[in-house]
């Protein structure tokens, strides 16, 4: 049976019920945004007693499906303003889903400043007072929560920055060994979830019934097609980009291409890109040894190993994870081409529950106003501890860009809708921008990554640099993406099953056999428009409409060595994107 | 002609002096195009998914200049 578990932080209560038919079937962001828009007023604070925070894994997530711990975090963004959905790998959706939840929902607020730890089981939950892990960093908390409660269980949790309710926080999710890093990081809900005095959540899923598909025939043949399209394309496979390089492979290609994103924005080219790269840290972790490894993964049962250990040069362990967007961020952006200054700046991130990719962007906005001089790692790490101090200062920056830039008079600030661009630049890059300015999430890369045809020739090749045909591009990657996110499945999957007939339509077989469903591939892109509509809808009702749909002023007239070209899809084009 | 060369990701192991992402620099005749180049390193066709001239993807047929920085890679892909 299908249940959701109502969290009430007002009264303590926490209560298991049989999930709302209009919500069978569906999962992860789908599910995650389905009911904030059904249940959140679209006008309420977001860290008030009416926002509430929705945690719901993906369809097929908690079967042998490869690739598919994945969980959707909804809520009402702190630092957008509008709904939010904000997705992570981790053991933690696998469990939640054997044990038979199709959400948890955290509703109300608490009075006073006490910390509550949410316990769940197969038979139900109660929250406990959690005062111990109060200000703690998440590494010490997570210590502390396998401690009490045990290595096989599966928690996330919120750090300093999110019990402080910086928009920048995240929530962090346990790794394989316990680590807390692996993130539903964009949008500010670990503000949310400090809001709600709610600092953890522990599952133990002993004597789960597990997840049994409606067709199990149909969903193992689909599940086959899906891991021989993983394991045979060059991109996912072992031994492959990914598994040896990590994320970070995409820096060296993103530089040649003149689309890196550098001393916050001001160039697409970064001179330090090669020590920074993915194929940098494969060679540290060689180096080094001892903790140090690449090809590390998320969750069981995924099949690409992406995820990565840093070690320090004795071989200690540093951080996990340097992906690409975070070395990106703290590195190229702040012109760090330090890999021990970023890897401390990763971890201080992951310690206060923030961003990484917020973090990078704000700081480069604090340089930007000359807190600090591009390419200063021990000032950045430096500036971040104010953070950790809750000064003044690291109050303003655990707001993020956008407020930084504000407090600063500062006008090159790469945000849409307040949230801070990833490590793509839309002057070089121009789907990319399309999906940043007209995505519900604010500036998200994951939205509709069009970067694979962009850059990477993968599911076709298109020119960068080119504005056309950029609108319908972004709509059909965000709408598919849409659906992947609803899934469970790992967004990496996107890329063998683009380019395997196969590979997709295993995709599809398998969700669609998890209830009986019965979906074509055309399924896919109509969920996805579902899902974008709903969330777009809220956005509208919050008071962000399509006038919201706009590139920072500043890459409508600013040339972006080394293409010295603008932004040039014009707003009139631009509003035309819902049409 | 003297060319820049960089080879990324599993590529490096083409590297002639084992120096994986190091640039080197390779000579051509005047007139070569990208696939010379691949040829000439010795890089299986199917191998080389990507070849960045002057920051731009470039088709096999491109007629390389003097002084060129050619970026090399197999498929790669993240985010």
């Amino acid at each position: 049976m299908s249940k959701i578990v109502r969290v009430n932080m007002n009264d303590k209560s926490v209560k298991v019920e049989r999930l709302p038919d209009k919500y069978k079937g569906k999962g992860g962001r789908w599910l995650t945004s389905l009911m904030i828009s059904d249940e959140v007023p679209a006008g309420c604070h977001p860290l008030g007693p009416s926002n509430k925070l929705i945690f719901a894994p993906g369809i097929v997530s908690g079967t042998h499906a490869p690739n598919s711990g994945r969980i959707s975090v909804g809520g009402k963004s702190p630092m957008t303003g509008g709904i939010k959905e904000s997705n992570a790998g981790s053991p933690f959706p696998q469990k939640l889903a054997r044990m038979g939840y199709t959400a948890i929902v955290v509703e109300g607020i608490v009075e006073d400043d006490q910390r509550w730890v949410l316990e769940l089981d197969v038979n139900g939950g109660k929250l406990v007072a959690g005062d111990a892990l109060k200000g703690k960093g998440t590494y010490e908390s997570a210590k502390m929560l396998w401690d009490q409660y045990g290595e096989k269980t599966a928690f996330c949790l919120n750090g300093p920055a999110g019990e402080a309710k910086m928009a920048m926080a995240g929530i962090a999710f346990n790794d394989p060994e316990g680590r807390p890093s692996r993130y539903s990081g964009r949008g500010g809900l670990g503000a949310v979830m400090g809001s709600k005095g709610l600092k953890a959540i522990v599952l133990n899923d002993e004597g789960a019934p597990g997840v049994t598909p409606a067709e199990p025939e149909k969903f193992k043949a689909g599940q086959k097609k899906l891991v021989e399209a993983i394991q045979s394309h060059a991109i996912s496979m072992k031994g492959g980009g990914l598994n040896s390089f990590g994320t970070a492979v995409l820096v060296n290609i993103l530089n040649e291409a003149g689309g890196f994103p550098t001393n916050n924005f001001r160039y697409g080219e970064f001179k330090g890109a090669s020590k920074i790269s993915g194929e940098a840290l494969a060679e540290a972790a060689e180096r080094r040894g001892g903790a140090a490894m690449m090809g590390h993964s998320c969750h069981p049962g995924c099949i690409i190993h992406c995820s990565n250990v840093y070690a320090r040069e004795d071989g200690s362990e540093h951080v996990s994870c340097m992906e690409y967007e975070s070395v990106w961020a703290l590195g190229a952006n702040c012109g760090i081409d330090n890999l021990d200054h970023v890897a401390e700046l990763v971890l201080i991130c992951n310690d206060l529950g923030i961003d990484t990719i917020e973090t990078g962007v704000t700081i480069g906005v604090a340089m930007e106003a000359g807190l600090a001089n591009f390419g200063d790692g021990p000032k950045a790490i430096e500036l971040l501890s104010e953070i950790g101090k809750r000064s003044p200062l690291g109050h303003i920056l655990g707001q993020g860009s956008h407020l930084t830039g504000e407090a600063y008079g500062v006008t090159r600030v790469p945000t849409v809708k307040r949230q801070g661009m990833p490590a793509y630049d839309p002057r070089a890059v121009k789907g990319i921008g399309v999906t940043y300015i007209t995505s519900p999430m604010g500036a998200d890369h994951t939205a509709g990554y069009t970067i694979a045809p962009e850059i990477l020739a993968v599911g076709g090749k298109v020119d960068p640099l080119s504005p056309k045909d950029k609108l319908g591009l972004s709509r059909a990657f965000q709408q598919t993406t849409a659906f992947i996110d609803a899934s469970g499945y790992c967004l990496f999957i996107a890329f063998p099953v683009i380019d395997s007939e196969s590979g997709f339509a295993g995709m599809v077989e398998t969700v669609s056999a998890m209830y009986g469903s019965d979906f074509t591939g055309e399924d896919v892109t109509r969920i996805g428009a579902e899902i974008l509509k709903v969330e777009r809808e809220f956005n509208k009702r919050a008071g962000i409409g399509i006038e919201a749909d706009r590139p920072p002023e500043f890459m409508r007239f600013e040339k972006l060595p080394p293409h010295n070209d603008v932004f040039d899809i014009s707003d009139d084009e631009l509003d035309t994107f819902w049409e | 002609m003297k060319i820049e060369v960089a080879l990324f990701a599993t590529l490096a192991t083409y590297h002639p002096e084992g120096k994986g992402t190091e640039v080197f620099s390779v000579y051509l005749p005047e007139g070569a195009k990208v696939e010379d180049l691949i040829e000439h390193l010795d890089i299986k066709n199917n191998e080389a998914k990507q070849v960045f001239v002057r920051h731009k993807s470039r088709p096999v047929d491109f007629l390389l200049r003097d002084g060129d920085r050619v970026a090399v890679f197999p498929p790669v892909a993240g985010g």
